[in-house]
C-alpha cells in the first residue's frame, strides 16, 4: 500500500515537471502553429543554470529564478529573430528551425558545462508523513507550483484581455486581428511566458535527476508524448495527459521498469489509433488538413 | 530536350566518380564507402522529406532496424551478409508495411513527434530491453562469422567498397527511374495538393503509405550495409538525438531530387570530416548549418545547380532569338 | 474509358445524379436544408443562388467531401454516401474548386498527364505506376490536344506555381476535361477570370454540353454566361432549392423573382404591358 502511494506522489510530481515543459509545444503550437522544439533548451538551461547556482550560492531558489529570466529572454530572441521569419509557412520549417537551435543549445551547453552529468542538491531534505508514508516535502512543493501555474495560467487566459486575445488567436487568427489587436505581440508574449515556464521545469527538475547535456532530449519525447496525448493546443489536454502520464511512469515503473521509459509511448500509439487529434485535440487545427 | 538523352548517364558518372575517387585518394576509401552507404539513407529520407513533405524525428530507428536485424542474423542464425542483407531487406518491407498505416496517417508535426517517440522506443529496446541478444552498448560483434561471398568477397574492405558502388548504382538507377515514373509525380502531387489528388481518383492514403515503405526499405538496407562493413552494430546508429543529421544531408543535397542526396551525403559527411579533427560533439554546427541551409540555401548543392543550368539554358535560347 | 467491371455495376444510367431529401448541418448553421435534385444523363444544370444559399456546400456532399446529415445520394444509381472522394471518382465524376486546386510543384503538362493517368489505368495503379511514365505517345497527345484547346500549350513545361490564377482554372478545368468524365462538376469556374480568358472557356464548355452531351453540374454567378451553356437552372436560398427547370421558365419564377432578384411585391415588367 506505501508503495502505491509513493508512487502516486511521485508520479503527480512528474506530471508537474511534464505539464511545465509541456505548455511551451502545446501553446505555440495552438497560437503560433509552430512546433517549439527549443523549449528543451529553455529547460535544459533552467537546469544548469540551478546546478550553478545551487554550487555558488546555496540557493535553489535563485536559480529557479535565473532559469525562468534566461528562458524568458531567450525566448525572446528567438521568437523575434528566427521564428517570425517562419510563421505561415509550412509545419516542417519551424520544425527544423527550433530543433537546430536545440542543438546549437546542446553543443554551447557542452562547451560551458562539459559532457559530465552535474547532481543538484535538493534545497530541503525534509520529508512529510501521510498516511505513514514518507513523502519529500520538495516533491510536494513542485507539485503545488504546477497547480498553482495552471490555475494562474487558466485566469490569465480567462480573465484578462490579453489571456482572451490569446484564446481567441488558437481559436482562430483572423479573428484576433480583425479585431485590431497585433497577433505578433501577443505571439511574442506567449512564447516568452512559455519559454519561462520551460526554464522554470527545468530548473524544479534539476535536483531530481543528473543535470547532463542530453536531458532535454528524453524530456523532448515525453513533453511531445504528453502534448500529443492530450491533443496539440489544448491547454487542458495538456494538463490532463501530464497527469497521466506522470502516474503511467511512476506507476508503471512500480510494477516493471522498462515501463517508465516506454509506457508513456504505449499510451500515446494506442490513444492515436482510436483518436488521432488526441484526447482534446481538435480536428481542424491538429491535423492540419484543409489549412 | 538534349538534356534528357543524356542524363541517364549521371548515376554511371557519379558512382564512377567515387571510384576514382578511391584511387586518387587511396587513404580516404572508408570515408567514400561512407558517402555510398549514407547516400541511400539520405534518399530514403528524401523520399518522405522531398517527394512526400513528411518530417520523420525517427529515421535512425530504422537504421538502426536494419543493422541489428542483418547483425542477429549474422551472429546467431546465418553467416552469409548476403543472406543478411536479404534479410534486412524483408524487415524493412514488413516494417514499412506493418507500422505505416499507423505512422502515415499522422499528419504534418504528428508523424514527426511519434517517429521520434518511436526511435527512443528502438534505442531503449537495443540498449536494454533485449540486451540479452544485442549485448547493449558493447555491441554485437559478427566480423568473424561471416562467411566469404562468391565472386566478390565482401568481408575485405577493399571489396566492400566496390559492393557499395554496384548497390549505390542500382539504387540511384530505380530511384531515378521513380522520379520519372508516375509514382514519382503521384509523391510530389499528393504533397503538393492532397485534395486535389483525391478528388482526381487517387487514393493518396496508398501512395503515401508505398512511399513509406520505400523510405523504410532504403534505411535498412543502409542500415545492413554498415553492419557488414563495420563487422559488428552498437545502439549509436539508431541515436535519437542523431534524426537531424539526415534532415541536414536531405537539404544541404537539395531535396526532392534525384541525386540531391548523394550530394548531401557528399558535402554533410565531408564537413563532418573535416570539422571533427577540431571537435568532438558537433550538435552545434549540425544545428548552425540547418538553419543556414533552410534559410539562405534551400535549394541544396544539386538544386542550386540545376538551377544554374536552367538559367544558362534560358540565356543561350534568349541569345538565339535574338538575330 | 473504364473497365467494363465497374460500368457493369451501375444500375441505371439514365439518371446521372439523384440527390434526395439531403440535409446538412455545421453547427447549428444549416447549409442545405431537405434538398432534391435530379440530373439525367447528358444533362446539364447550372446552379445560382446569393452567397452561402448552400451552393458549394451541396456540390462537396455530391462530390463526397462531407457526408450527408441526412438524406441520400446516388450517381448512375448507386448510393455514395459511404463511398470515399476517389471511390466516387472511379464512377466517371470529376469536379473543379472554387478555389483553385492544382499542383503548384508539377509542371503544367505533368497535372494534366497525372490526371490523364488515372483514368487510363483504372483502379489499381499505384503499385503499376512504377513502371509507367506521363510522357509515353498516347498520354502525350491527349494531353497536348487538351492543353492545345484550352490555350495553354505555350506554358506546357511551366511550374504551376508560376502560372496566374486565370491560367490555374483554365488547367483545372483542362485537367477534368482531359478525362473526358461521364460527369462534369464545376464549382464557380469563371470566378476570377478576365472576359478574354472566359471567352476561351466557354465554347468548350458549350460543345462539351451541347455536342459531346456531357452531363455538367455548374455552380456560377454569372448568369447570362451560365444560361449560354447549360439548359436546365436551380435556383438555391437559404440551403433550398426554390425553383428548377429550363433557364427561362425558373428565373421567372415567382418565388425566384422575390428572393433571388429581391423583386419584391413588384410586378413583372412584361405583364404590365
Amino acid at each position: 500500500m506505501s508503495v502505491w502511494l509513493s508512487a502516486v506522489v511521485y508520479g503527480l510530481s512528474t506530471s508537474a515537471i511534464l505539464f511545465l515543459v509541456s505548455i511551451a509545444l502545446s501553446v505555440g503550437y495552438g497560437l503560433m502553429r509552430i512546433v517549439n522544439l527549443e523549449a528543451m533548451l529553455y529547460y535544459s538551461l533552467g537546469a544548469y543554470l540551478t546546478y550553478t547556482l545551487v554550487s555558488a550560492t546555496g540557493s535553489m531558489w535563485l536559480g529557479a529564478f535565473s532559469g525562468v529570466l534566461v528562458g524568458a529572454a531567450l525566448g525572446f530572441l528567438v521568437e523575434t529573430q528566427l521564428l517570425r521569419r517562419v510563421y505561415g509557412k509550412n509545419m516542417l520549417f519551424s520544425m527544423v528551425t527550433t530543433f537546430s537551435v536545440y542543438l546549437i543549445g546542446i553543443g554551447l551547453i557542452q562547451y560551458v558545462w562539459g559532457l559530465n552529468p552535474k547532481p543538484v542538491a535538493s534545497p530541503t531534505d525534509t520529508m512529510l508523513r501521510f498516511l505513514g508514508v514518507a513523502i519529500p516535502l520538495y516533491r510536494v512543493i513542485i507539485i503545488g507550483i504546477a497547480g498553482i501555474t495552471y490555475i494562474g495560467f487558466q485566469l490569465f487566459l480567462n480573465r484578462t484581455i490579453v489571456g482572451k486575445a490569446i484564446r481567441a488567436g488558437i481559436e482562430n487568427r483572423d479573428h484576433v486581428q480583425a479585431l485590431g489587436i497585433n497577433i505578433y505581440r501577443i505571439f511574442t508574449l506567449t512564447f516568452v511566458l512559455a519559454s519561462g515556464l520551460a526554464g522554470l521545469g527545468g530548473a524544479l527538475n534539476a535536483p531530481l535527476i543528473m543535470v547532463g547535456p542530453y536531458m532535454g532530449n528524453d524530456m523532448l519525447l515525453y513533453a511531445f508524448t504528453t502534448v500529443i496525448l492530450g491533443g496539440l493546443g489544448s491547454l487542458k489536454g495538456t494538463f490532463v495527459s501530464a497527469l497521466i502520464l506522470g502516474q503511467v511512469i511512476s506507476i508503471g515503473g512500480t510494477i516493471w521498469s522498462p515501463l517508465s521509459f516506454v509506457g508513456p509511448f504505449f499510451v500515446m500509439f494506442t490513444v492515436l489509433i482510436f483518436k488521432p487529434n488526441g484526447l482534446f485535440g481538435v480536428k481542424g487545427i491538429a491535423f492540419g488538413f484543409d489549412q | 530536350m538534349a538534356r534528357r538523352t543524356y542524363e541517364w548517364i549521371l548515376p554511371f558518372l557519379f558512382t564512377g566518380g567515387l571510384i576514382l575517387a578511391r584511387y586518387l585518394f587511396p587513404s580516404k576509401m572508408t570515408f567514400i564507402t561512407e558517402v555510398a552507404l549514407y547516400s541511400l539513407y539520405v534518399m530514403g529520407n528524401n523520399i518522405l522529406f522531398g517527394y512526400l513533405g513528411y518530417v520523420s524525428f525517427g529515421q535512425p530507428v530504422y537504421l538502426s532496424m536494419g543493422a541489428y536485424s542483418a547483425a542477429i542474423y549474422l551472429a546467431y542464425l546465418g553467416r552469409s551478409p548476403l543472406t543478411a542483407i536479404l534479410v534486412a531487406l524483408l524487415v524493412g518491407i514488413l516494417v514499412g508495411v506493418l507500422m505505416g498505416p499507423v505512422l502515415i496517417r499522422l499528419r504534418g508535426s504528428y508523424f514527426t513527434l511519434v517517429n521520434a517517440a518511436f526511435c527512443a522506443i528502438g534505442l531503449f529496446t537495443v540498449e536494454r530491453l533485449l540486451i540479452g541478444i544485442t549485448r547493449g552498448n558493447d555491441g554485437l560483434w559478427f566480423r568473424t562469422r561471416m562467411v566469404a561471398t562468391p565472386l566478390l568477397d565482401i568481408r575485405q574492405p577493399k571489396n566492400f567498397f566496390f559492393f557499395a558502388m554496384f548497390v549505390l548504382l542500382v539504387v540511384f538507377l530505380l530511384y531515378r527511374r521513380m522520379d520519372r515514373s508516375v509514382l514519382g509525380a503521384a509523391f510530389k502531387a499528393t504533397q503538393g495538393n492532397e485534395r486535389r489528388m483525391q478528388f482526381m481518383g487517387y487514393d493518396t492514403f496508398k501512395i503515401r503509405w508505398l512511399g513509406f515503405v520505400l523510405a523504410t526499405v532504403l534505411s535498412t538496407l543502409s542500415g545492413s550495409l554498415y553492419a557488414i562493413n563495420f563487422g559488428f552494430v552498437n545502439p549509436n546508429l539508431g541515436e535519437n538525438s542523431r534524426a537531424a543529421e539526415v534532415i541536414v544531408a536531405t537539404l544541404l543535397g537539395g531535396s526532392g531530387t534525384v541525386y540531391g542526396p548523394f550530394f548531401g551525403a557528399i558535402t554533410f559527411l565531408g564537413i563532418k570530416e573535416i570539422v571533427s579533427q577540431w571537435i568532438t560533439r558537433w550538435e552545434l554546427l549540425v544545428g548552425v548549418l540547418t538553419i543556414i541551409v533552410l534559410f539562405k540555401f534551400n535549394r541544396g548543392v544539386w538544386g542550386t545547380f540545376m538551377d544554374l543550368l536552367k538559367r544558362s539554358r534560358k540565356t543561350v535560347v534568349l541569345q538565339k532569338k535574338t538575330p | 474509358m473504364f473497365p467494363l467491371g465497374e460500368r457493369a455495376q451501375f444500375m441505371d444510367t439514365s439518371v446521372a445524379i439523384q440527390v434526395e431529401h439531403v440535409t446538412k448541418q455545421f453547427g447549428d448553421f444549416v447549409a442545405v436544408k431537405d434538398v432534391s435534385l435530379e440530373l439525367k444523363s447528358c444533362d446539364s444544370i447550372g446552379i445560382i443562388g446569393p452567397n452561402g444559399a448552400g451552393k458549394t456546400t451541396l456540390v462537396n456532399l455530391i462530390t463526397g467531401y462531407y457526408a450527408p446529415d441526412r438524406g441520400s445520394i446516388r450517381i448512375f444509381g448507386k448510393e455514395i454516401s459511404a463511398l470515399s472522394p476517389p471511390e466516387r471518382v472511379s464512377l466517371g465524376m470529376l469536379r473543379t474548386f472554387q478555389l483553385v486546386h492544382v499542383f503548384d510543384n508539377l509542371s503544367v503538362y505533368e497535372n494534366v498527364a497525372l490526371s490523364l493517368y488515372r483514368r487510363q489505368t483504372g483502379n489499381h495503379s499505384i503499385l503499376l505506376s512504377f513502371f509507367r511514365t506521363l510522357v509515353d505517345t498516347r498520354t502525350r497527345e491527349r494531353v497536348e490536344e487538351v492543353l492545345d484547346l484550352f490555350h495553354l500549350s505555350s506554358l506546357e513545361g511551366e511550374q504551376v506555381g508560376n502560372l496566374s490564377l486565370g491560367d490555374k482554372k483554365k488547367l483545372e478545368l483542362a485537367m477534368i476535361y482531359v478525362v473526358d468524365p461521364e460527369v462534369m462538376i464545376l464549382d464557380e469556374p469563371f470566378a476570377g477570370l478576365g472576359d478574354q480568358e472566359i471567352d476561351e472557356i466557354l465554347p468548350i464548355l458549350k460543345n462539351a454540353v451541347q455536342k459531346q452531351k456531357k452531363t455538367m453540374l455548374i455552380v456560377e454567378h454569372k448568369l447570362s454566361k451560365l444560361t449560354s451553356i447549360v439548359e436546365n437552372i436551380a435556383v438555391m436560398h437559404e440551403g433550398a432549392i426554390i425553383a428548377s427547370g429550363p433557364c427561362e421558365e425558373t428565373l421567372n419564377h415567382p418565388e425566384v423573382r422575390r428572393s433571388y432578384w429581391k423583386l419584391d411585391g413588384c410586378p413583372d415588367p412584361k405583364e404590365t404591358k
